[in-house]
């Protein structure tokens, strides 16, 4: 069957809007489906204008929902990347795969499955003591347990901070596409979108309390990430594999060594020009 | 809004440009970038030098010019596809030009420092050119970070640098317009490099394109649109997409030193730069200078490259600013066409001077 532009309806633009997740385009499948859909024959009668405008508006949210919920993904990717730093990203902020299915054996790695969201039992639990032979093993898990909800805790004063940008975005769009004869085509409404988005986003941004929350933000990633480096430390050595910290140590003997030398080979060479110095008549 | 006829009707047309797109994307082949003659004449662990080959019909005259370019990102962006070219555009001029390629730092790199890379690195690449040219002295174009570096290297090594170009390059790290630097100053970066080892690259990348979130993840994908239906200029876009997302992983002590001594403690201004226990001040730079900025850039603003002309020793400074962004200076069409020119005129005015 052919195309039949006539049946195309406007609510499928919120599929072309979804394409431009470019984390979404690792799939052959999700990259070209957006595409070919709109185009297949339709069945039911499309919506009254009315209903296509809100089914448009609707579409952008979603994308600016995504959008967002692509920067939380962000986030708990890093986690994960740099805890293996062997994840893809492919071509933006792509999808890596779970911390289960990166490290199965790892007995840490439950902690990260839903870590935006406080479990009910930390509290209790960290307040328990640590004892007998696993005492230890007891005391990482606790601390690991608060550097968590530190995390927790500034991830939400980070989202927070996006609670008028949400609200800004939404309302004025809306007022685009309840006015008449501001948008030419599909592109120039597009542009506007981002346009929104852009400068909400940079009011978000450009405050000071966003720097202190975003760095709050990065260095309790980077607390928890640390820990979790130590535990690591610790099964290495239990499984008799040289630890992160040997391997640096190593690294920055050599690294002193190669400074030495090339300090030796200076000064071997400036002799050098001395001797040559010396030996002309 | 115009009727939804012509809506659908516009919608129905953008889609199938970008159906066309997809298709020249799959007929591109592999994406190739840097296509300038060039060969190797240093290397050292990562690190390659590269000498560009002079362009037959042009003899290459006077001091030779050597590119530093940032650590972050890849440097073939001065190179990316022959049309936009800063380094064909500088063949063209007739400049004698070289490269430094970082390469990709890996564990074993992680302590390498300030030091390692302006000192070493820097340094050794200098001598390497002046030993090839047989010249007395070099001439440095420090792009964006690699700028920062070259200025302390001119500062510290002035019997071997004539003339110093910067381009998109900070000096003052503190102004107020500067977003990254704002966001930088909040992260205990001791604690980030003791964790991290090497900053991941695609970390850093993903901090640069959060500055402008929509027009860098979104539009940018939009106006290809517009040019699915052109080959050649997908490939372009191919190009640039691979420059973007190709993000070496950032030397664990450079990262700690630059930071903390440039975002954080803003010695340039301040003072107090030490390099191998040697202090470094800007004010030693006597050394004629071109510092090139961008209007519109977001990484590097104006107003960070600006301070050099009063903190800078030189009394020979000329300042030019391009109506572009960061990158847009690398590969915009001034970058193969009016700024090695203007390059090229200033080292030449200034070729016959010690």
């Amino acid at each position: 069957m052919g195309h039949e532009p006539d049946s195309f309806n406007i609510c499928e633009l919120g599929e072309l809007l979804m394409m431009f997740q470019p984390w979404a385009m690792t799939d052959p499948a999700n990259l070209l489906n957006p595409w070919v859909q709109p185009f297949a024959p339709k069945q039911a009668a499309p919506p009254s204008p009315h209903q296509q405008i809100l089914n448009l508006f609707e579409a952008f949210q979603s994308l600016q929902e995504s959008y967002l919920k692509q920067g939380s993904d962000f986030i708990n990717q890093q986690q994960i990347g740099d805890l293996t730093r062997s994840f893809a990203l492919n071509p933006v902020f792509a999808a890596v795969p779970s911390i289960n299915n990166l490290m199965p054996n790892n007995p840490v790695s439950n902690i990260f499955s839903g870590w935006q969201t406080q479990p009910s039992w930390s509290a209790q639990t960290t307040q328990l003591p640590a004892l007998g032979i696993t005492r230890e093993f007891q005391e990482d898990q606790n601390k690991l347990i608060k550097l968590h909800e530190h995390l927790v805790l500034a991830f939400g004063e980070y989202m927070q901070l996006f609670r008028p940008f949400s609200q800004n975005v939404s309302e004025k769009f809306s007022k685009i596409l309840s006015g008449s004869g501001s948008v030419q085509n599909f592109d120039e409404l597009c542009r506007k979108w981002i346009n929104i988005c852009e400068f909400e986003f940079q009011k978000v941004a450009t405050a000071p309390e966003y720097s202190h929350t975003f760095g709050k933000l990065i260095n309790s990633s980077v607390q928890l990430q640390n820990h979790v480096n130590r535990m690591q430390e610790k099964f290495s050595q239990l499984q008799g594999q040289p630890s992160r910290s040997e391997l640096d140590e190593l690294h920055q003997k050599n690294s002193q060594a190669n400074a030495e030398m090339k300090k030796m080979q200076q000064e071997i060479e400036q002799l050098k020009q001395v001797v040559e110095q010396l030996q002309k008549p | 809004m115009n009727t939804q006829q012509e809506l659908l009707q516009n919608s129905i047309e953008f889609q199938t440009r970008i159906q066309k797109g997809f298709k020249v994307m799959s007929e591109l082949g592999e994406i190739r970038v840097g296509l300038s003659a060039k060969t190797p004449i240093y290397n050292e662990n990562k690190l390659v030098l590269y000498r560009y080959l002079p362009l037959p019909e042009i003899e290459p005259i006077g001091t030779p010019l050597i590119i530093v370019y940032a650590l972050v990102n890849r440097p073939y962006i001065v190179d990316l596809y022959p049309q936009r070219s800063l380094v064909q555009g500088l063949l063209n001029q007739g400049l004698d030009v070289y490269l430094i390629d970082w390469g990709y730092p890996t564990s074993g790199d992680r302590y390498l420092d300030l030091t390692d890379y302006v000192d070493g690195y820097i340094n050794r690449c200098v001598d390497a050119v002046l030993n090839e040219t047989g010249c007395s002295k070099a001439n440095l174009l420090g792009i964006c970070q690699g700028g920062s570096m070259s200025l302390c290297y001119s500062a510290l090594y002035p019997e071997k640098v004539k003339n110093l170009i910067t381009m998109v390059t900070p000096v003052d790290f503190h102004t107020p317009d500067n977003l990254l630097s704002n966001w930088f100053r909040e992260i205990d970066v001791d604690l980030l490099v003791d964790t991290m080892g090497n900053v991941s690259g695609v970390l850093l990348n993903s901090i640069f394109l959060s500055l402008k979130p929509f027009q860098l993840g979104i539009e940018k994908y939009l106006d290809f649109a517009k040019i699915a239906d052109q080959p050649e200029k997908v490939e372009n876009f191919m190009r640039m997409e691979k420059w973007i997302f190709d993000s070496p992983d950032q030397a664990g002590e450079m990262f700690r030193t630059f930071l903390k001594t440039f975002f954080h403690e803003n010695r340039f201004v301040r003072g107090g730069l030490k390099i191998q226990d040697r202090v470094v001040r800007l004010r030693d730079l006597r050394q004629p200078l071109l510092n090139i900025m961008a209007k519109h850039d977001h990484l590097v603003p104006p107003a960070a490259s600006k301070p050099l002309k009063y903190l800078a020793g030189s009394n020979d400074y000329t300042e030019l600013v391009y109506d572009t962004g960061h990158i847009g200076i690398y590969v915009s069409s001034k970058a193969g066409g009016d700024i090695p020119i203007q390059i090229s005129d200033w080292l030449s005015s200034r070729e016959t001077a010690n």
